[in-house]
């Protein structure tokens, strides 16, 4: 794949020409999108599917407001007058745009991902799939392997002019287990930049078949240990990303509002944010709004460090903007986390339940669920657990659903594993929580 | 703004000439220039108001039994996108070949006036509107937060294929979102509703925010419910949200050739709840947004019954499925833009009333749980979860206590065989974001139905 020098990358200049004259300040972010995506269903049915997008978002600031405007065409006159109308009524103008930038290193294009084409994705994938059958002849696959090439360019009307180009793979699959009780579905999602780490060791997702028949439960309200997979340590991550995000706090609804430099959290507990990994799916030299990317850690054994900032939430509570500016095209941009990464501890899966003894493994999440983000308060059913007596898995668990507050269990962590596994874009062990309520 | 241009008419006849010049199994084109506005309003600030101006389209081609697609943006890119997607088609090698039902070939351009046309509604007033809202939530209860979601799409879709289909349509969506969130337990109460239309479908909602107000005063409570297996009456939006999360997917034929392990529970003629359960996807209720005339393979929508007296009688087609039974599409084949192939989704699914009405029911019911909205869900299909914006004590046939929302949870089949009685009154209704599938997110439909009492259900 290659980029289209046509394309709205190459119009930055052009869009903040036409927009000069009547606005005080101005920014053009151009995206160029390139994927190849394959996917299997159940059935064995391909599908390839080639994308190309082509974006271009303009941000003015006029009369004390900000207006913004996306597109995904050519017409530069209506992301225009679409800013301008929307700078009537947006947000207060607070600070100032970029005129320079030392943009950080990073390794971005993996060599090893340039030459791969589609029936490299579908060879993958169906090897994949018959890692799948060899352990569960009766099981069954669907999902997709996409690459993505991303190429991104930045200029303002203070002078700011700058570009970058990634490439990263992303997964999405679901293993479907027929048992004598229902389907086990087994669901895992990864990105990364590096081909070595296209797609999971399956290994390490499918459980062994003889967990798979349903065990009786005996865990009362309170008080069961429970080991959470990556996959579901990953759900239970996402209350923590919202409640470090500088919006949170600037709009009044982080509950970690007020903690900045305390020990909240257990102190096994070391989450990094890190823009800079070499080959990271949401790594970046520079953020969406050009400043320059920089690795931290939010919380760092037990302690939590500080929220993460774009430069308008930065200016609303007087702090610098940490470089974690993320947008959609048509949108403001907002403080997201990048890939984040919790440092390992050191102890193996099966170490964690042997020492938990009595507990419950939860493997997967049914997505949804409920969470307060104002509380950090969550409900989620299990779609997959096991249930464990001294320490041995004695089957799968049937109906099970696990509450607690994001918060009060990252300060619970009693174990975490030796080893990281790709969820998403983060980087995740296996941990053991103290104290959540399992039904 | 409108979103009519010159290049747009340029490409549809390009679009049209290379349809006509294909002499491969199939080719189709779909094209679409959209504007679309979400603001979200919070308290006294504005949050977010992202226009976007999109056009694009997405090409599909059928060689050799296997699918090769290519999306793209700006209209130059239409030639090399059919070039693409023929040689994503040749990349595929072994694996079952598909075969289409043979399309309609319909031809036909559709569109309706609105009564305030959202292009001559300024976003300025747009966004004054949603602060009005956020201003008379805050000012009906002290301290209680206010949101207010707007949402509006404004399309031209065109879909052209080899087989003749030649479709056309303009439509105008737009819907809101009202929130408060307040009193000594942080309860929250909304109402969303969109429609196919004008503007004028989301003006004088003031009355509706008095409605919240009283019911936030009315359940603001601490108190929660033992888990465990509990009769449950749910109402008219819950009953249609269960309905359309927990059974309707299950009716999405591609659903179903993806699961051979529910090829037994899914067969159709078996009984899957009482002789009262009737379940029906409608295209053709106009003004709901769940509702069209023609979906993205060009097929016309209509009415299916996928449930009758009890049995399953049906199931939803797109040309790709229904080729794979030997059927016709039930015109269900359904993307949400241009960026996305067309899969089998519903339209406006709907559990039919029986003849009860509210008060017999819960006389019926005697003790149990009421509960009404929801707030979030999720099902693999074979299980579901779902969450209940208000949830009641019922005691001796009456509603009583409020409770904290209720979480409730089990398999499909089991609640739709624990359906004890039915209400007399339908409802339909169309939240602002649609349904998500996959990687497939804000799809519009729209879902109903009556209070539903069911006989055992487990709730925490």
């Amino acid at each position: 794949m290659r980029a289209d020098p046509e394309a709205n990358l190459g119009r930055t200049e052009e869009i903040l020409d036409l927009v000069r004259d009547v606005s005080d300040s101005s920014e053009a972010l151009g995206t160029y999108l390139q994927e190849n995506t394959v996917s299997i269903s159940k059935t064995g049915i391909t599908k390839v599917h080639s994308a190309t997008e082509d974006l271009l978002s303009l941000r003015i600031f006029r009369n004390g407001r900000i207006g913004i405007a996306g597109t995904a065409s050519g017409d530069l006159e209506t992301l225009a007058e679409l800013a301008m109308a929307s700078s009537k009524f947006g947000r207060p103008a607070t600070f100032d745009l970029p005129s320079s930038l030392q943009p950080s290193s990073v390794e971005l294009v993996d060599p090893e991902l340039a030459p791969i084409g589609p029936e490299d994705l579908l060879d993958r994938l169906r090897a994949f799939r018959q890692d799948v059958r060899d352990v569960f002849p009766h099981g069954s696959m669907d999902g997709s392997l996409s690459l993505h090439r991303r190429s991104f360019r930045l200029a303002n009307s203070e002078g700011l002019d700058a570009d970058y180009e990634k490439m990263f793979v992303e997964w999405n699959l679901r293993v479907s287990v027929p048992t004598g009780e229902g389907t086990v579905s087994i669901a895992t999602t990864g990105s990364s930049g590096s081909w070595q780490e296209a797609l999971p060791d399956p290994d390490r997702i499918l459980p062994p078949s003889e967990w798979l028949a349903l065990a009786p439960p005996h865990h009362p309200p309170g008080g069961t240990p429970v080991v959470l997979s990556p996959e579901a340590f990953s759900v239970l991550l996402q209350g923590f990303r919202a409640g470090v995000s500088g919006s949170s706090l600037v709009r009044g609804y982080s509950p970690l509002a007020g903690s900045v430099g305390r020990a909240i959290f257990s102190d096994l507990l070391t989450v990094n944010d890190r823009p800079l990994l070499n080959y990271g799916a949401a790594s970046a030299p520079f953020d969406a709004e050009g400043t320059a990317t920089r690795d931290k850690a939010l919380v760092d054994r037990g302690r939590f460090t500080g929220f993460i900032f774009d430069l308008a939430t930065a200016s609303e509570a007087g702090e610098a903007s940490t470089g974690n500016a993320g947008r959609n095209y048509n949108d403001l941009p907002e403080p997201v986390c990048t890939n984040l990464l919790v440092e390992t501890g050191e102890h193996t899966p099966e170490e964690m339940l042997s020492a938990a003894g009595d507990c419950v493994l939860v493997d997967q999440i049914l997505s949804g669920g409920t969470s307060n983000v104002l509380s950090g308060d969550f409900s989620l059913d299990a779609s997959l657990s096991y249930v464990c007596r001294r320490g041995t898995v004695e089957g799968r668990a049937g109906r099970l659903r696990v509450t607690g507050n994001v918060y009060r269990a990252l300060s619970r962590i009693s174990m975490v594993g030796r080893k990281r596994h790709l969820v998403g874009q983060d980087s995740l062990p296996y941990v053991a929580v103290e104290g959540l309520d399992v039904f | 703004m409108r979103i009519y241009s010159d290049t747009f008419e340029a490409l549809v006849n390009k679009a049209i000439n290379l349809t006509n010049d294909f002499r491969g199994e199939f080719l189709d084109v779909r094209l679409e220039q959209r504007h679309v506005l979400d603001l979200v309003h919070a308290g006294r600030n504005v949050e977010s108001y992202g226009p976007a101006f999109d056009e694009g389209g997405f090409v599909r081609v059928l060689s050799g039994g296997n699918w090769g697609t290519a999306s793209f943006t700006g209209l130059e890119q239409l030639s090399s996108s059919l070039e693409r997607a023929i040689a994503r088609a040749e990349d595929i090698t072994g694996g079952p070949r598909i075969q289409l039902a043979a399309g309609s070939g319909l031809v036909k351009t559709v569109g309706r006036p609105s009564v305030e046309p959202l292009c001559d509604v300024p976003m300025k007033e747009k966004a004054f509107l949603c602060r009005r809202y956020c201003d008379l939530m805050a000012a009906a209860l002290p301290d209680v937060s206010s949101r207010v979601y707007y949402r509006e799409i404004e399309r031209e879709r065109v879909i052209l294929s080899s087989l003749g289909t030649r479709v056309r349509e303009h439509e105008s969506i737009c819907g809101m979102s009202l929130e408060m969130t307040g009193g000594e337990h942080a309860t929250s109460v909304s109402r969303a509703f969109s429609h196919r239309g004008g503007f004028e479908f989301v003006r004088h909602r003031e009355r509706l925010i008095e409605e919240m107000a009283e019911e936030l005063s009315g359940r603001d409570t601490d108190r929660s419910i033992t888990p465990g297996e509990y009769r449950v009456l749910v109402d008219p939006e819950l009953a249609g949200i269960l309905t359309h999360e927990a059974f309707g997917h299950l009716s999405e034929a591609d659903f179903q050739r993806d699961s051979p392990a529910l090829e037994d529970l899914l067969e159709l003629g078996r009984q899957v709840g009482p002789p009262s359960v009737n379940v029906v996807d409608d295209a053709t209720m106009q003004d709901m947004p769940g509702s069209y005339d023609f979906d993205d393979e060009g097929e016309p929508g209509q009415s299916t019954t996928l449930v009758s007296g009890g049995k399953l009688v049906g199931r939803l087609h797109s040309l790709q499925t229904a080729g794979a039974e030997g059927s016709r599409s039930t015109g269900n084949g359904r993307a949400v833009d241009f960026r996305k192939p067309p899969e089998v989704r519903m339209s406006c699914t709907y559990l039919e009333p029986g003849d009860l009405d509210l008060e017999s029911m819960l006389a019926l019911m005697d003790e149990g749980l009421y509960l009404r909205g929801a707030t979030g869900g999720t099902t693999d299909m074979e299980r579901f979860s779902f969450t209940s914006e208000a949830a009641y004590i019922v005691k001796g046939g009456m509603v009583r206590d409020p409770v904290r929302p209720v979480t409730i949870s089990g398999s499909v089949f089991d609640v739709l065989g624990s359906v004890r009685a039915l209400g007399d009154e339908l409802s339909m209704f169309s939240g602002i974001g649609g349904c998500s599938r996959g990687e497939d997110h804000y799809l519009p439909v729209s879902f109903g139905g009556p209070h539903v009492l069911l006989g055992s259900v487990y709730a925490g």
